[in-house]
């Protein structure tokens, strides 16, 4: 039953996948792709924040940090010359999972309020030590060459875009198969209590770790697409915090700890962003979000998934 | 070779910018010794005492480190309150572990963009009359603007000591960090102490805000490069350990401004939160915890 439940939902995946590998060869309209990979990279990134905050209760306000140094990793190649988009992809992915390693192994041992402070930290001292490299460019940002479309595509966003629908797919497979498989129930074990996970045989480290490896992995990765579609990295949007609270507000939105979730809450909030952020400037738009956030999590702390399970559990008790 | 005088110089002038770091910290610290909560919005409250501080100043000329101290009973009573609600909301759910911090995060962002909205980008500086001045002790200058409030930090770190350590209620503070359940047994009200514990956080933060508007001019963001060294000091010093935090904060001043000297601002910062790194590797509970 549970096997042919995953082989049918990797069926669907794939389909998925196949319709938006064709979509740009049929559907010519560049503006929707530029928008499209906007909200699939905060659809991304709230995935990769869910699998950690939601699953692990590992607060981190490091969003922008990780991204943007897998961003800066994958420009710093491309600058000197290194030009294959596989090769700049894996810098980036490689960068941000061992700063997210490092960062995990020194406060792993310590309460978790360690490492979202130490997180929020590192964006800005990043952020400062970018703006004092002028090889990174400084203050004043780094351009990057508008790289050729690989074959099909007319346009690299296309690409982009194609790429980011499969990101986001995996990510989602591996949510779904954090809350199913052993990992977790390990998890939600560790959530619930700590030292009684680990007397009964659970390596809290290890678990932790491991998850601090594939988050930060999937923000390197989506963070080292990011130089080729604005062709332009400067660290104040780059390494800031407002892609952290994008993103967080987009877990809370959707559902934290649900694997459709960030789905929900980054389509929603990376929509209304993407339409209204012409109109408003940069920081009434933080300002709006940060707001959202916190009534968010007073009133309604599990989100919309979190309302659906309750109405459906309403339901079910009446029939 | 950069001269001795100067080094020495930027020895002392870390020293002095210590006990600025040892104040910030201070607040930071206490939360996450006693209460478990890491305050990611504390800077974003010393920085609010700033601003207070500088409309104060525009409005009735008072110094800014007495409106600092003047705004402080008002903090408290925002701190006292704000955690009540905060432990209402979040201390009681168990089953979300972590909503406070994003709740503490979120207020960041909020109190950062209100203070962009209210003041703009533009730094705001308040001059008196001992900004420019300097005491001269043979080669080594010392900067009135960071001397004064170096000496009040120093005093107030061993007032903030001897009331934890000395006085009942302090003892009472310093308990509910160590176990709220016995602390209710022996007939104190844990939620109050440790609202108590909070306010005081956010009186030092507004303490914190005035010095800070003294020694340098501001803007919204001020307070961001304080998080690190805050995490660091706290880290080094052991968290909740009020001389701890003290000599951690002066060492990191120290450290901080030497590697500045030598190869730029930017390391200073760097560097501190590496070493915390480190401390937290080989000694969690802090280097100069007992």
């Amino acid at each position: 039953m549970r096997h042919k439940k995953i082989l049918f939902l990797i069926f669907v995946v794939c389909l998925i996948e196949t319709v938006a590998a064709f979509l740009p060869t049929v559907f010519k309209e560049w503006y929707f792709y530029y928008a499209a990979y906007r909200v699939l990279y905060f659809v991304i990134l709230a995935y990769a924040w869910n699998m950690l905050g939601g699953y692990c209760g590992f607060m981190n306000f490091g969003v922008g940090a990780f991204a943007g140094v897998s961003a800066y990793a994958s420009a710093y190649l491309l600058k000197i010359g290194v030009s294959d988009f596989l090769t700049t992809l894996l810098f980036g992915v490689i960068v941000s999972t061992l700063l997210g390693f490092v960062l995990a192994f020194c406060t792993v041992r310590v309460t978790g309020s360690y490492f979202s402070i130490a997180s929020l930290a590192l964006t800005f001292i990043l952020q400062a030590i970018i703006l004092s490299q002028p090889e990174l460019g400084g203050g004043g940002g780094l351009y990057i060459p508008e790289p050729a479309p690989p074959a099909p595509y007319t346009d690299f966003r296309e690409f982009l875009f194609v790429l980011a629908v499969g990101t986001a797919l995996v990510a989602l497979l591996t949510s779904w198969k954090m809350e199913t498989a052993w990992i977790g129930k390990g998890l939600l074990s560790i959530k619930d209590d700590e030292i009684a996970a680990g007397t009964l045989g659970v390596d809290v480290v290890k678990l932790k770790l491991l998850v601090v490896l594939i988050s930060s992995a999937f923000m390197g990765f989506i963070g080292a697409t990011l130089p080729y579609y604005v062709l332009y990295l400067e660290p104040y949007s780059t390494m800031s915090i407002e892609v952290t609270v994008t993103t967080v507000a987009s877990v809370y939105l959707g559902g934290i700890g649900n694997f459709l979730g960030p789905l929900i809450g980054g389509g929603i909030l990376g929509t209304i962003m993407q339409t209204v952020t012409v109109t408003i400037s940069s920081e009434l738009n933080m300002l709006v979000v940060g707001i959202l956030l916190v009534v968010l999590i007073t009133s309604a702390p599990t989100g919309i998934m979190g309302i659906v399970k309750r109405m459906q559990g309403v339901r079910q008790s009446n029939d | 070779m950069i001269p001795a005088e100067m080094l020495l110089n930027a020895f002392v002038l870390g020293i002095l910018v210590g006990g600025l770091y040892a104040i910030i910290s201070l607040g930071i610290s206490m939360g996450i010794g006693l209460l478990n909560i890491s305050n990611l919005a504390h800077v974003g409250f010393m920085l609010l005492a700033s601003y207070g501080a500088y409309t104060l100043n525009a409005e009735m000329n008072l110094d800014p480190i007495v409106a600092g101290a003047m705004l402080s009973p008002f903090f408290f009573i925002l701190g006292y309150a704000l955690y009540v609600m905060y432990y209402k909301v979040f201390e009681r759910r168990i089953e979300l572990p972590g909503t406070g911090l994003v709740f503490l995060f979120g207020l960041l962002v909020i109190l950062e963009m209100v203070m962009y909205a209210l003041f703009g980008i533009t730094e705001r500086g308040i001059y008196t009359y001992y900004s420019m001045q300097t005491i001269t002790i043979g080669f080594l200058r010392l900067p009135l603007r960071i001397l004064y409030p170096f000496i009040l930090c120093f005093g107030l770190v061993i007032a903030i000591y001897f009331f934890l350590t000395r006085t009942r209620l302090g003892i009472a503070l310093r308990g509910v960090g160590l176990d709220e359940h016995v602390i209710a047994c022996v007939g104190c009200d844990p939620l109050r102490a440790k609202s108590i514990i909070f306010g005081l956080s956010l009186a030092t933060a507004s303490l914190a805000g005035g010095f800070l508007i003294a020694a340098q001019p501001i803007s919204p963001y001020s307070g961001r490069q304080f998080i690190g060294i805050a995490f660091a000091v706290g880290v080094i010093g052991g968290m909740g350990n009020i001389f701890g935090t003290f000599l951690a904060a002066l060492l990191l001043g120290v450290l901080g401004n030497l590697v500045t000297a030598l190869y730029g601002s930017i390391w200073g910062a760097a560097i501190s939160f590496m070493i915390a790194l480190l401390v937290l590797l080989i000694r969690p509970k802090g280097l100069l915890r007992r």
